[in-house]
């Protein structure tokens, strides 16, 4: 079955060149970093942690997304997402192994990697984080090659899979929830240091996800002849709804909590987000900007309208995913260190050989993505795209009821 | 048995011996705390007393002496440079009126070291004598040690010292964490820390380091009979580092 991904039309290849020069290019800027240390990041001993962290812990929830296909099928037994499962799981497999090699490329002895193995350290929430995410990996590798091999010979997946399909529900709620506890449980940083995190984390996972496969379908039905179906898109929308309303509204749970107190060591750090602190003010325009996404994506999901009309569920979906992202991706973790503990305000930004390993890493994930869809669509026989396409698409678009 | 079979069962028989034989390893694995010499000093509970009505608000002696002692990397750039002490400005009150003191921090060898606790490798560790002390041998380089620690006195290599001024002491390699040892090479062999020393030669005599467990020492006089502070004592780290006029 793993043969399918060595066999291709031009514009496959094309793409997995594309790839692969991505990768090559970070990869030059990865053995700088070896050579020289995190020097040439904008890490300092006062923001110890800065952009591989953030795609880590915003990949987490990308990997624990997978779930909300996986659920409504096996638990809800949701037909519509029969297609879409493996989909799900692909997507996840890629993206915990972006986590992994994001985690080592912030390590400042990665070849000491293994010494996590030898000496496991019950203590530290980074050896669960670690037992959680291969134990995941594991999970939907397995469920994702047996269900897909399964429907290549046309039989049911093997019953033995069914528990391994159970187990790896919860175990996605878990991969983020420890994810959270590296930060929640730290005395030393009062912006992480709240209960509201690990689930914050499983909202806005469970949004950006949905979000992030809706854009995937409808850019799969453009290239190949896989078509998810409208139920299954606009409940992945609902889902994307609901989850991104409970984000919206944990976040603003933290901001009465915080300043109703005003208990200063908690307020600084929203301070430092959202107007400034000392005259740093490099994350505001963003934080604001990730605002505004949140409350066009809410309007645009929240509006039956609107949600039903492809174009305007795909502007939603980008204004989730990117407005998620820099929420993630960019502000939780720098926003963790500033002001220090000892109130000191430190600039981080990354360099360009941190973005240029972080383009290494993305395109690992995009690479092993690409051969894993491209073996999805072989088995189904749908990698040609359809011609007529184009005409389909206004049928596809749903009038308000 | 075609190939593929055969992969998939040896697969996964080697994934389950393997992993059963891994559980086994994490749950027989013990405790944290270490000793890692004989010496007779050992058994104790060392602390610190830092009198700042003594201490020099300009004075850096303590500073240099730790820093040529322990080979503390330095490059002239606030991101890079390590200091296992340093001197903060802290604004306290006196009255309703507000002042500035130059606080000398380091590792305060907490009782409940979070570097310690959040360590994925147990390279850093508290030895019996209560100083927590990292085995750079060991170090991944995570940095999580530096997230936990509520003191910001936790260092990490950025990159490689030139410098070496005490060739009889080690220096660490880019990529690795370090921080405050007490010195504990010098206690060890019955020497105060080179900060102490140094206080003492400039004529301050502000820093005091002794045995908390003995009922008599200096140490437990002054933490006993005069009004000592240690920094964040609400977080329940149990800090061993206290300050006089704080």
């Amino acid at each position: 079955m793993l043969e399918k991904a060595l066999t291709g039309d031009k514009r496959y290849w094309g793409w997995i060149a594309f790839v692969l020069i991505m990768i090559g290019a970070g990869a030059i800027a990865y053995l700088r970093q070896l050579d020289q240390g995190l020097t040439v990041t904008g890490l300092s001993r006062d923001v110890s942690w800065g952009f591989y962290i953030a795609q880590f812990t915003f990949l987490v929830g990308v990997a624990a997304s997978a779930v909300m296909v996986v659920l409504p099928y096996y638990l809800h037994n949701f037909k519509a997402f029969s297609k879409l499962t493996i989909l799900g799981e692909f997507l996840a497999v890629p993206s915990v192994i972006m986590c992994m090699l994001f985690i080592v490329v912030d390590m400042g002895q990665p070849f000491r990697v293994q010494n996590v193995m030898l000496y496991p350290s019950l203590n530290s929430p980074m050896f669960w984080d670690m037992m959680s995410l291969s134990g995941y990996l594991f999970l939907i590798v397995v469920i994702g090659y047996m269900v897909l091999s399964s429907e290549k010979k046309g039989i049911a997946p093997p019953k033995w899979l069914k528990p391994f399909i159970i187990i790896s529900i919860p175990w996605a709620i878990s991969i983020h929830t420890v994810t959270a506890f590296l930060y929640s449980g730290l005395s030393a940083r009062p912006f992480w240091m709240t209960a509201v995190l690990a689930p914050r984390f499983l909202a806005s996972a469970f949004a950006a996800g949905p979000a992030l496969l809706i854009l995937i379908i409808f850019l799969m039905r453009k290239l190949t002849r896989f078509d998810a179906g409208k139920d299954a898109i606009q409940k992945l929308a609902v889902i994307a709804t609901y989850a991104m309303c409970i984000n919206v509204f944990l976040v603003l749970m933290e901001v009465f909590t915080t300043f109703y107190s005003g208990m200063p060591e908690h307020m600084h750090h929203f301070e430092f987000l959202y107007v400034g602190l000392h005259g740093n003010n490099t994350l505001v325009p963003w934080m604001w900007f990730s605002s505004a996404l949140a409350v066009v994506a809410l309007v645009l999901l929240l509006t039956p309208k609107f949600r039903k009309t492809e174009v305007m569920l795909g502007f939603a979906c980008i204004a989730v995913f990117v407005s998620i992202w820099i929420d993630k991706g960019l502000g939780m973790i720098v926003a963790g260190f500033t002001p220090s503990q000892m109130g000191e305000v430190v600039d981080y930004w990354p360099t360009l050989n941190e973005f240029m390993v972080s383009i290494m890493v993305w395109g690992i994930g995009l690479l092993i993505m690409s051969l894993l869809y491209k073996i999805i669509f072989t088995v189904r026989g749908e990698t040609e795209p359809i011609v007529a396409a184009k005409e389909d698409k206004k049928e596809l678009t749903v009038p308000s009821n | 048995m075609d190939r593929r079979d055969f992969i998939k069962t040896t697969g996964g028989l080697i994934l389950t011996v393997g992993s059963g034989t891994y559980a086994f390893r994490i749950l027989s694995a013990t405790g944290v705390s270490v000793s890692d010499t004989d010496n007779p000093l050992i058994g104790k509970k060392w602390g610190m007393v830092i009198d700042l009505t003594k201490c020099r608000p300009d004075c850096t002696d303590c500073l240099t002496a730790c820093r040529t002692e322990n080979n503390v990397s330095f490059h002239g750039d606030k991101r890079w440079d390590n200091h296992w002490i340093r001197k903060v400005k802290i604004e306290g009150e006196v009255g309703h009126t507000k002042v500035e003191k130059m606080v000398p921090l380091l590792c305060n060898h907490c009782d409940n070291p979070p570097c310690a606790q959040v360590c994925p490798v147990k390279a850093t560790y508290k030895r019996d004598d209560g100083i927590v002390i990292v085995d750079h041998h060991r170090c991944i380089g995570c940095r999580y040690c530096m997230i936990a620690c509520p003191y910001n006195a936790r260092q990490f290599n950025f990159k490689n010292d030139e410098d070496w001024p005490n060739e009889e002491r080690p220096k660490r390699s880019h990529g690795v964490a370090e921080a405050c040892n007490l010195c504990a090479h010098r206690l060890d062999v019955g020497q105060m820390p080179a900060c102490v020393e140094a206080c003492q030669k400039c004529g301050a005599n502000a820093i005091l380091v002794g045995d908390l467990n003995d009922p008599v020492s200096e140490i437990n006089r002054i933490t006993s009979t005069l009004s000592v502070k240690r920094i964040r004592e609400d977080l329940g780290t149990e800090p061993k580092v206290y300050y006089l006029g704080l």
